[in-house]
C-alpha cells in the first residue's frame, strides 16, 4: 500500500536553477530588442496576424504586456505544437512536414510525412486503431444510426445505443447509474455548476485540470485550493473552513466538495485516494473524482484509481472520466448513486443544451470496454503496466530527474532550462519520435519538462529505442541531474 | 555631514521635532498591533474543544436533492424526415437539422471513411498531436467559403462560443449582449468575469442607449479607459430562444461609431441564411470582415409555418427555420404541464416536438415555449399536416383553459 502512494519530486541542484533563471534573463531581454525591432519594421513578417485595417482605433484584442511571452517564448518553439498528423494516433503515426521562413510565425507544409514513434498520445490501453472490431462495428453503427442526432440529449438525442452505454459502463465500474456526454472537458464544466452554487465550498488540488478549474469559477462556489496530494494541508483547510464558516456571513457552508484527479496529467503523481476518502468521511465532505487518465490505465481490471488502492466505490461521490484516452473514443462519463445521475439528468447544462454522443463513438466505447473486461484486454492492461514501469526505471537509472508514481503511464522527465524545450523536441522528431515538451505556462516557470505517454501497444523494442535516443540526446543537453544516480554508483 | 550621524546631531535638533517624530513612531506602533486586537475582539480564538464541537455538529445538505427519474425519449431515425420516438412514428419538428443532411448517405459515408482512416478517437488535445490533416483542411475550407482569414475548429458545439468569448474578453472588458441569447453564450460571459450589458431582445434602441452611457464614461477617462477597455457585442444570426434573426447592419453601424467588436453565434444560421448558405452575412449583404468573430455549431445546420392563437404568440421571423410557440401567459406549472401534454399529445399524432424548458440557472428560463425546426426534408404535405395537428391541438387546449 505505501509503495502505492510512494512519489518522487526529486529538486535539482543549484547551478541548474541558475543556469535556467540566466536563460530566462536572456529570452527576456532579446525579446525587447525583437519588440523593438518591430516597432521600426525591421525584420517583422508581413504574414504576421494583425487586426484588420477597418478596425484601426479599437482597443487591441491582446494586451501588449500579456502577450509578450506569446510573442517572444512561445513563438521561438511553436513547432513543437499542434503538430499535425494523418494517419491514426497508434504505436506509430505519420507526422506531418512542415516548414517555416518566418520564424515561426506561419506554417506551410511540405507535403511530406514521417514516420514517428508515438510517445505523445494519451493511448494508454492502444485502443487507438483505425482495423479490428471496435473500429469496425463503429463503422456499422455509423452506417445504421448516422454520424449524429443534432439534438440534446434531454430533447430528441438520446438513442438506445446511449442508454446501452450507460448500463454497460455502470456494471463496468460497479455504480448504480452512469449520464454520459459528448466532450470530456465539457462533463467537468458544464456539471460541476450543477452540483454546486454559492454557499458551497469546494477544496481543490493545485494541479487540478483547466476543465474542473473551469467548472468551479462558473458554479460560483468558495474555491480553497490546497498544496498538490499534500492530505495534511487538506485536513487543515477542511478544518479551518468548517469552525470559520462562510467569509463574510460566518455561516456554515451548505456541503463541502472535494475535487481530486485520479492520475495528474503533468507530474504523473496518482492521488492518494485512501487518505482522502478517510477525510471525507470524517469531516462528512463530498469526493468528485476525475479519473480522465486514470481510468483504464490503473487498477489490475482497469477500472481506475478507486480499484487501485482497493477502495469502495461507493465511497466516491461523484466518479467523473473521459473515453478519450484509455478506450480511443470521445466523450465523458459522470457515475454514482441513481439519485445524482437522475439529478443531472435534469439540472446538467450538457444533457439539456449540447447535442448528444454520435452513436459511432458509443459503439467503441462498448466494445472497448468489453474488450477490457475480457482477457485480451487484461493482456494490455499487464502490458501497460510493465512498458510504463520498465521505462520509468530505466530514465532513472541513467540519471534523469523523473516526476510522478512508479504506476503512472505518464512520465515526465524535467528539462529546467527553457530553451532546451525546443530542442529536446526537434532532437527527438529528427530521431524519429514524437514526445510532448511543455512549459510555462503550463507547467510552473521553473519546471519545463518533456512528457512521456505509454501505452500498451508499444513493443519492447520501441521502448528501448525510444529510450537510446533519450540517454543520447539526454547527454548532449545535459539533462542527468539526478542526485540519487550517484549514491547507487558510489556504491556499486 | 558626519554630524549627521551621531548623538551630537540629535542635541542641534529643535525639541517639537523630535516630539513629533515620538509620537509618529508611537502611531505606526499602536496601528501595527491594534488591528489584529480589534479583530480579535470581534471573533475570539475558539479553544480546541470547541473547534471540535462545531466540527462535530456540522451538518451539510445532501449533495443533490431528491428527484424523480427523468424519462428521456428514445428516438431511432428512419430515412428521410420521419423518427420514431418512444414507438411512435412522427415528423421531427424538434432536432437541429436543418437542411436534412444527418441521414444523406455522401455524409454518413465520408464519416465511416473518416473512422478507416484515422480510427474513433483522437487521443488528445490539437496541441499535442490531436492535429489531423482533416482537421486543417476543413478550417481552410470553411475560412474560403466564409470568405475569412481563418478558421478553427472544436470539439463540442456548446463550448465554441463558451470558450471563444473568455479567450478574448478578460476581467475589466464590457460585453454587450441580447437578453435571449442562448446559454452557450451566457456561460462564455460568465466565464471571461468581463461586466455584462444585456441589452432587450433585438431592441437596437436599448443597445443604443447603452453604447451611449459607456461612450459618456470613457469620454471623461479617455486616456485609461478608451484605449484598454474592450467592448464586444455578441449576438446570434437566428435566436434559438425566440427565432428572430439579428438586426446586423444597425450593429455593424454602431460598430464603427462606438467602436465595439462583433461576435457573432451563427449557430442556428450558418448553412441555413443566404443563398449558399453562408449565414446571415450573405443573407442580409453585409461584409463579412466587418464582422470579428463568426461561431457556429456544425451539430445543426438547418425553412416557415405560422399559426396565432389566443393563447400562444407565434415568434420567429419569416425566414428562420425555428418557431416558438410561445405562452404569454406568465409562467406557471399549469402552463408548464399544458405545454408538456401537448408535445406529447402531437407526438401520438405524428409530430415530434420539442418544449423549450431551460434550467433554472438560465436567464430566459421564464419564457417557454414550444420550439419548432424545420428541415430540408419536409415536403408541402407534411409540413401542412403539422400545421393541421397543431391548430386543433391549440384550440383543444384554449377550450379547456377557458372551460377552467
Amino acid at each position: 500500500m505505501s509503495s502505492k502512494i510512494e512519489e518522487e519530486f526529486e529538486q535539482p541542484p543549484l547551478w541548474v536553477l541558475v543556469v535556467m533563471y540566466t536563460n530566462y534573463m536572456a529570452l527576456y531581454i532579446f525579446g525587447y530588442i525583437a519588440d523593438f525591432c518591430r516597432r521600426w519594421n525591421i525584420g517583422k513578417t508581413k504574414k504576421m496576424a494583425q487586426d484588420h485595417k477597418r478596425n484601426k482605433g479599437f482597443s487591441p484584442l491582446h494586451d501588449e504586456f500579456a502577450s509578450f511571452f506569446t510573442r517572444n517564448m512561445y513563438m521561438r518553439m511553436r513547432d513543437r505544437f499542434n503538430s499535425p498528423i494523418q494517419s491514426v494516433p497508434g504505436d506509430t503515426f505519420e507526422l506531418m512536414d512542415r516548414k517555416s521562413d518566418d520564424q515561426n510565425w506561419t506554417f506551410y507544409f511540405t507535403g511530406k510525412a514521417k514516420k514517428s514513434l508515438n510517445f505523445g498520445s494519451y493511448n494508454y490501453l492502444g485502443f487507438a486503431e483505425n482495423t479490428g472490431k471496435c473500429a469496425e462495428t463503429a463503422e456499422k453503427t455509423t452506417e445504421e444510426m448516422s454520424c449524429t442526432f443534432s439534438s440534446p440529449r434531454s430533447e430528441l438525442g438520446t438513442s438506445k445505443k446511449h442508454l446501452e452505454l450507460e448500463e454497460i459502463w455502470s456494471a463496468f465500474l460497479g455504480v448504480e447509474a452512469t449520464i454520459t456526454f459528448g466532450m470530456g472537458f465539457a462533463t467537468n464544466s458544464l456539471n460541476i455548476p450543477a452540483i454546486a452554487g454559492p454557499s458551497c465550498l469546494i477544496l481543490s488540488d493545485e494541479l487540478n485540470h483547466a476543465s474542473l478549474v473551469l467548472g468551479i469559477r462558473l458554479s460560483g462556489a468558495k474555491t480553497i485550493v490546497y498544496k498538490h496530494n499534500d492530505m495534511q494541508d487538506l485536513e487543515n483547510k477542511i478544518r479551518n473552513a468548517i469552525i470559520n464558516g462562510q467569509d463574510r456571513t460566518f455561516r456554515p457552508y451548505k456541503k463541502i466538495i472535494i475535487v481530486v484527479e485520479g492520475i495528474y496529467s503533468m507530474e504523473g503523481s496518482v492521488v492518494n485516494l485512501p487518505k482522502v476518502i478517510e477525510l471525507k468521511k470524517k469531516y462528512n465532505a463530498y469526493l468528485y473524482l476525475d479519473e480522465a487518465h486514470s481510468i483504464g490505465a490503473l487498477g489490475s481490471c482497469g477500472r481506475g484509481v478507486v480499484e487501485h488502492f482497493d477502495c469502495d466505490v461507493n465511497d466516491v461521490d461523484i466518479m467523473m472520466g473521459t473515453f478519450t484516452k484509455s478506450f480511443g473514443a470521445a466523450g465523458g462519463y459522470i457515475s454514482g448513486k441513481k439519485n445524482i445521475i437522475n439529478y443531472l439528468r435534469k439540472t446538467s447544462h450538457a444533457h439539456k443544451y449540447a447535442c448528444s454522443m454520435s452513436p459511432g463513438v458509443c459503439e467503441q466505447i462498448i466494445q472497448a470496454s468489453g474488450a477490457v473486461a475480457s482477457g485480451q484486454g487484461k493482456r494490455r492492461l499487464v502490458e501497460l503496466r510493465e512498458n510504463a514501469l520498465h521505462f520509468r526505471q530505466r530514465l532513472k537509472k541513467m540519471g534523469f530527474i523523473v516526476f510522478g508514481n512508479d504506476f503512472s503511464p505518464v512520465v515526465p522527465l524535467l528539462l529546467y532550462v527553457p530553451s532546451k524545450i525546443a530542442l529536446f523536441g526537434r532532437l527527438m522528431e529528427e530521431a524519429g519520435i514524437a514526445v510532448v515538451v511543455v512549459g510555462f505556462p503550463a507547467t510552473p516557470i521553473e519546471s519545463s519538462r518533456v512528457r512521456f505517454c505509454l501505452s500498451a501497444s508499444h513493443s519492447r523494442a520501441q521502448i528501448d529505442q525510444c529510450l537510446k535516443e533519450i540517454d543520447r540526446i539526454g547527454n548532449i543537453l545535459q539533462l542527468k541531474h539526478s542526485s540519487q544516480r550517484k549514491l547507487t554508483s558510489n556504491k556499486s | 555631514m558626519e554630524r549627521f550621524f551621531t548623538l551630537e546631531a540629535l542635541k542641534t535638533v529643535p525639541y517639537y521635532h523630535l516630539c513629533i517624530e515620538l509620537i509618529l513612531i508611537y502611531c505606526i506602533y499602536w496601528l501595527y498591533f491594534s488591528g489584529p486586537q480589534r479583530d480579535r475582539r470581534r471573533r475570539p480564538e475558539l479553544t480546541e474543544a470547541e473547534k471540535q464541537k462545531l466540527i462535530d455538529e456540522w451538518e451539510p445538505e445532501p449533495l443533490v436533492p431528491i428527484v424523480e427519474e427523468p424519462q428521456d425519449r428514445i428516438v431511432k431515425q428512419l430515412p428521410g424526415s420521419k423518427i420514431i420516438v418512444d414507438g411512435d412514428e412522427c415528423l421531427d419538428f424538434g432536432s437541429f437539422d436543418f437542411l436534412g443532411l444527418n441521414k444523406d448517405e455522401a455524409v454518413v459515408q465520408s464519416g465511416m471513411e473518416g473512422i478507416k482512416d484515422y480510427g474513433v478517437g483522437s487521443c488528445g488535445p490539437r496541441g499535442f498531436f490531436g492535429t489531423f490533416d482533416a482537421h486543417i483542411n476543413l478550417e481552410v475550407e470553411l475560412a474560403n467559403f466564409l470568405g475569412v482569414d481563418e478558421a478553427i475548429l472544436y470539439s463540442y458545439g456548446f463550448s465554441t462560443i463558451a470558450s471563444a468569448i473568455p479567450a478574448y474578453a478578460k476581467k475589466g472588458d464590457i460585453l454587450f449582449i441580447d437578453e435571449q441569447s442562448n446559454f452557450a453564450i451566457q456561460q462564455g460571459a460568465k466565464a471571461s468575469r468581463s461586466t455584462i450589458r444585456w441589452y432587450r431582445h433585438n431592441d437596437m434602441d436599448h443597445l443604443k442607449e447603452l453604447l451611449d452611457s459607456q461612450a459618456a464614461i470613457e469620454a471623461k477617462n479617455p486616456k485609461k479607459k478608451a484605449k484598454v477597455t474592450r467592448k464586444i457585442l455578441i449576438a446570434e444570426g437566428i435566436y434559438q430562444n425566440t427565432g428572430s434573426i439579428a438586426q446586423l447592419k444597425t450593429m455593424v453601424e454602431f460598430k464603427y461609431k462606438y467602436q465595439v467588436r462583433i461576435f457573432l453565434d451563427e449557430s442556428n444560421s450558418f448553412g441555413v441564411l443566404g443563398e449558399s448558405g453562408k449565414g446571415l452575412t450573405e443573407h442580409l449583404n453585409v461584409d463579412v470582415l466587418d464582422i470579428d468573430l463568426i461561431s457556429a455549431e456544425t451539430e445543426r445546420a438547418i425553412p416557415s409555418i405560422g399559426e396565432h392563437s389566443n393563447a400562444f404568440d407565434l415568434t420567429g421571423d419569416e425566414i428562420s427555420p425555428i418557431k416558438h410557440l410561445l405562452l404569454t401567459h406568465p409562467n406557471n406549472n399549469e402552463n408548464l404541464n399544458a405545454i408538456r401534454s401537448l408535445v406529447q399529445s402531437a407526438q401520438a399524432q405524428g409530430i415530434a416536438l420539442v418544449s423549450g424548458e431551460k434550467l433554472d440557472q438560465d436567464r430566459t428560463c421564464n419564457n417557454i415555449s414550444i420550439r419548432l425546426t424545420v428541415s430540408a426534408a419536409f415536403s408541402e404535405e407534411e409540413l401542412s399536416s403539422c400545421v393541421d395537428v397543431l391548430s386543433s391541438l391549440i384550440k383543444q387546449l384554449t377550450v379547456s383553459k377557458s372551460s377552467i
